[in-house]
């Protein structure tokens, strides 16, 4: 999450729970806490513009966290594969499927655990982000040369696609240890 | 009940000949998997739940455009693992292509592979072994 959207969240929070305490007071003194400043408001024209700037902002807050929380951000979606294309048609292969390939490709490795591809595309290819577990007892540098050599050749070699980057991230070691319930 | 749409492609003087647009996609929809590397049609969630029911959709994965004299074919398929897509993506398009034209006399303009999946061969389940003694 961008700072921005914490930011706001943190904001609507703020005004959600101030909110809450106002009415909670309410009911507690069986009196509006507003209906003195209602009173004056009709009086005072800095008070009723005070309150419409508040009462704006605080909408504002509200449709942008529902806007967040519905995901109706501009963010670019992924495209559904990478086309090729020949006189007969088009051949388009989906991320998913090349993700499911790394990720059977990758089940063989001794040593290597919840593996965890991503695919994207990339000018004249596609990029891999490849999430795992390691075991304690391998050599990284060597492991990760090698996994990142038989994604590119296999992926190139069953998909007809260019891996042009294999980023590999390290989540956790595995410890072996198997939790005693389920 | 489902309709169905028929799009005439041709008529003479004892008649007209009209091809719903699901006998073009159950035609798409058999070659395709006809061929060696396709280990069957991806239909998606509709699909999925029709066949849940018990309803045999052949026309799983296929989406067709039928014009009067030609067609355009899409196919959602998954592989099996340890094929070449390329090679067996063109061999679904030709089969494809060729079963269409041949069966319904529409001119095939298009047939897009959309390789949705990977399959894998499920593991044997072991055989029990029987103990030397009993």
């Amino acid at each position: 999450m961008k700072i921005l959207q914490r930011l706001l969240l943190a904001l609507w929070g703020i005004a959600g729970a101030f909110l809450s305490i106002v009415l909670l007071t309410a009911l507690i003194q069986r009196q509006l806490p507003w209906e003195g400043a209602w009173q004056q408001a009709k009086t005072d024209p800095w008070l009723r513009l005070e309150t419409g700037v508040v009462a704006v902002v605080v909408l504002a807050l509200a449709l942008l966290s529902v806007v967040l929380a519905l995901g109706v951000s501009g963010r670019k979606k992924r495209p559904a594969g990478i086309v090729f294309e020949n006189k007969l048609g088009q051949l388009i292969i989906s991320f998913t499927a090349v993700e499911t390939l790394i990720q059977r490709l990758l089940a063989g490795f001794p040593g290597v655990k919840d593996v965890q591809p991503a695919a994207r595309p990339v000018p004249e290819g596609i990029a891999v982000t490849i999430r795992f577990r390691l075991s304690p007892d391998l050599r990284l540098p060597e492991v990760s040369e090698e996994i990142q050599k038989v994604v590119r050749e296999k992926v190139y070699e069953v998909m007809g696609i260019t891996v042009r980057e294999v980023i590999l991230q390290v989540e956790d070691i595995d410890t072996g240890l198997r939790p005693r319930v389920e | 009940m489902e309709k169905v749409e028929f799009v005439e492609h041709r008529e003479n003087e004892l008649g007209a000949i009209r091809i719903a647009d699901e006998v073009v996609a159950i035609i798409a929809g058999l070659a395709a998997t006809e061929v060696n590397g396709i280990a069957g049609m991806s239909g998606g969630l509709a699909g999925g739940i029709a066949e849940m029911l018990g309803r045999k959709n052949l026309a799983k994965g296929v989406k067709v455009e039928v014009g009067e004299r030609e067609a355009a074919i899409d196919l959602f398929c998954i592989v099996e693992y340890g094929v070449r897509i390329p090679e067996v993506a063109t061999r679904v398009q030709q089969n494809v292509k060729e079963a269409v034209e041949t069966m319904t006399g529409l001119r095939v303009v298009e047939v897009n592979v959309h390789i949705q999946g990977v399959s894998f061969p499920q593991p044997e389940p072991k055989e029990e072994e029987t103990p030397r003694v009993k």
